[in-house]
C-alpha cells in the first residue's frame, strides 16, 4: 500500500468540490481524491463519514476513470445522511474504501447489457454506463431501463439522455406517477423489462433498486428466459465496519460488505426464502 | 394468409397462434388510427372491442390521473368479455396505429371454435395476470418510502 492509498480503517479527509441538487431529496457530491486516488470497479462503495454525525456506506457514482474525482449520489434519509446532504463546496468529508464487489461489466462483453435501475438505485450503476460507454464496441445492444416515482424523481435524465444519444444506448424511462410535464410511459419498471426486445439468451442483467423491486424484475427476468447465472444485483444491508468484522451487515452466511453489495441471482435467490433475513 | 392476419401473427399477443386462429381472427379485425388527444375509450361505456397496439401510447385514466399507459406491442381493453363496460377513459398520446377486434364477433368466434376461446382466453388472462402483478408492485410504492 502506498502512503497515498486509502487506510481501510481511517477516513481520509478529502474536500468537496462540486455539488449537484438532483432532486428534492437527493444531491451528488464530487470529492477532491488527488491526494488519495479511489480506484474503484462500478458498483463498489465507500464509507462516507460526515464529522460528529457519523459513517454510512455510499455507493460510487461516478467514473472510474476517474479515480481523482470521488462522486456519491446520496439521499436524505436520516442521521447521517441528511448531513451529509447538507454539506458545501469546501467543506470535508471522510471516506474509507472502496469496498465490496462490482458489477461483471467484464463477464457481460460480447453480449447483450439490460440494466434495470429504480429510484436511488441509479447511482451504484451510473459507473456501468461509463464502463460501457468507454469499450462500447464489446458490448451489443445496451438497454437501460429507469424507473421513478414522480419525474422530479428521476436521477440523472439529462445525462442519460446523452449518453443514450452518444453511445447508442435503448433508454427507457417510466415513472408510478405521472404530472402535467410528462408525456412517456407510466407504469412500473418491469413493464420496460416486458417490452425489451432483447436476446434473453445472449443478456447480462444487472438491477438496483428498492429489494422489492429487484425481485419483481428478476421474476420478470426468468420468465423472459434470463439464466439465473446471468442476473445481478445490488444488495444492501447496514454496515459499520465495511471489512468483514463486526457482522452488522450478514446476510444469511454471508458479510455483504465483502460478498456484496453486487450478488448473482443464484447465489442469493435462497435467502429471499428465508423470511426476516 | 391476409395482411390483417400477417400483422395480428406478428404482435407479441398473438405470436404463435396458428394460421386458422389468425384468419378467424382477422375476420374480426379492422386497421384504426387515432390522433393525439383522441378518446379510445371512455369510462361507463360500452366496452365492445379489443385494441392491439402497433405503434404509439395510449394514457390509462382515472379522472385527470394517469394510470398507466400501454405502449407499442402491447394491447388494451378485454372488458367486452367481462361486464362490458370499460373501467378507465384511454385517450391517444400522439398518433396511435392499431388493429381494433370487434367483441362481439371475437366472442361469436371463440363460441363457434372452442380452440381459439381457449388460445385467446389464456393470452388474455397472461395480460390481466401481469398487470395484476404490476399493480401490486406499484402498490407498495416502493419509491416512495426511505429506502
Ligand atoms: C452497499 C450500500 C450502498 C449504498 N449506496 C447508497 C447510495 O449510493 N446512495 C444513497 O443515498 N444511499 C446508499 N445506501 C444506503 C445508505 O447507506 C443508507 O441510506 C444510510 O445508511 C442511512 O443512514 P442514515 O443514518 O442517514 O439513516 P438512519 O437514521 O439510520 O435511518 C433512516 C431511515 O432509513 C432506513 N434505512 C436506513 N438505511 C437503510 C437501508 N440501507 N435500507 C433500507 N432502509 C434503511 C431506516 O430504517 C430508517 O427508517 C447504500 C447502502 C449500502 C449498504
Ligand atoms: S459491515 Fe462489518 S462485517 Fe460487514
Amino acid at each position: 500500500m502506498t502512503a497515498a492509498a486509502l487506510d481501510l480503517w481511517r477516513p481520509v479527509p478529502m474536500p468537496v468540490v462540486s455539488k449537484v441538487q438532483e432532486t428534492a431529496d437527493t444531491v451528488t457530491i464530487e470529492l477532491d481524491a488527488r491526494d488519495s486516488p479511489v480506484r474503484f470497479a462500478p458498483g463498489q462503495f465507500t464509507m462516507l463519514y460526515a464529522f460528529g454525525h457519523g459513517e454510512v456506506p455510499i455507493s460510487i457514482s461516478g467514473d472510474p476513470a476517474h479515480p481523482e474525482r470521488l462522486v456519491h449520489t446520496i439521499r436524505a434519509v436520516g442521521r447521517v445522511t441528511n448531513p451529509l446532504v447538507a454539506v458545501e463546496p469546501g467543506q470535508v468529508l471522510g471516506v474509507r474504501g472502496p469496498f465490496g464487489t462490482g458489477w461483471p461489466v467484464h463477464d457481460a462483453e460480447d453480449g447483450e447489457v439490460v440494466v434495470v435501475a429504480g429510484g436511488i438505485g441509479l447511482a451504484p450503476v451510473r459507473p456501468v454506463f461509463h464502463a460501457l460507454a468507454a469499450h462500447r464496441e464489446r458490448y451489443e445492444r445496451v438497454w437501460v431501463l429507469v424507473g421513478a416515482r414522480t419525474p422530479a424523481d428521476l436521477l440523472y435524465r439529462e445525462e442519460l439522455e446523452r449518453f443514450a444519444g452518444a453511445h447508442g444506448f435503448d433508454l427507457r424511462l417510466t415513472v408510478d406517477h405521472a404530472d402535467d410535464t410528462w408525456d412517456g410511459p407510466v407504469g412500473v419498471v418491469t413493464r420496460l423489462l416486458e417490452a425489451a426486445d432483447f436476446d434473453p439468451s445472449r443478456a447480462t442483467l444487472m438491477t438496483c433498486g428498492p429489494e422489492i423491486m429487484m425481485r419483481f424484475v428478476v421474476r420478470e427476468a426468468l420468465r423472459q428466459g434470463v439464466p439465473a447465472e446471468k442476473i445481478w444485483l445490488s444488495m444492501e444491508r447496514n454496515m459499520k465496519c465495511a471489512i468483514g468484522l463486526c457482522g452488522h451487515c450478514q446476510w444469511g452466511a454471508d458479510f455483504l460488505c465483502r460478498t456484496g453489495p453486487v450478488m448473482r441471482w443464484d447465489h442469493a435467490m435462497h435467502r429471499f426464502d428465508v423470511g426476516g433475513l | 394468409m391476409s395482411d390483417l392476419a400477417n400483422a395480428l401473427g406478428a404482435h407479441p399477443f398473438l405470436a404463435g397462434l396458428s394460421d386458422v386462429h389468425l384468419a378467424e381472427i382477422a375476420a374480426c379485425a379492422s386497421d384504426v388510427r387515432f390522433t393525439s388527444g383522441q378518446v379510445v375509450a371512455k369510462e361507463g361505456r360500452p366496452a365492445d372491442a379489443t385494441y392491439i397496439l402497433r405503434k404509439g401510447r395510449v394514457a390509462l385514466k382515472a379522472g385527470p390521473h394517469v394510470v398507466e399507459t400501454v405502449e407499442d406491442d402491447e394491447v388494451l381493453g378485454w372488458s367486452w368479455l367481462f361486464d362490458g363496460v370499460w373501467h378507465v377513459d384511454a385517450v391517444a398520446v400522439g398518433e396511435v396505429d392499431a388493429i381494433r377486434l370487434d367483441g362481439a364477433l371475437l366472442d361469436a368466434a371463440m363460441h363457434r371454435d372452442a380452440t381459439l376461446g381457449h388460445a385467446l382466453s389464456r393470452r388474455i388472462l397472461l395480460l390481466v395476470h401481469r398487470r395484476l402483478e404490476r399493480a401490486r408492485l406499484r402498490s407498495l410504492d416502493v419509491f416512495g418510502v426511505a429506502r
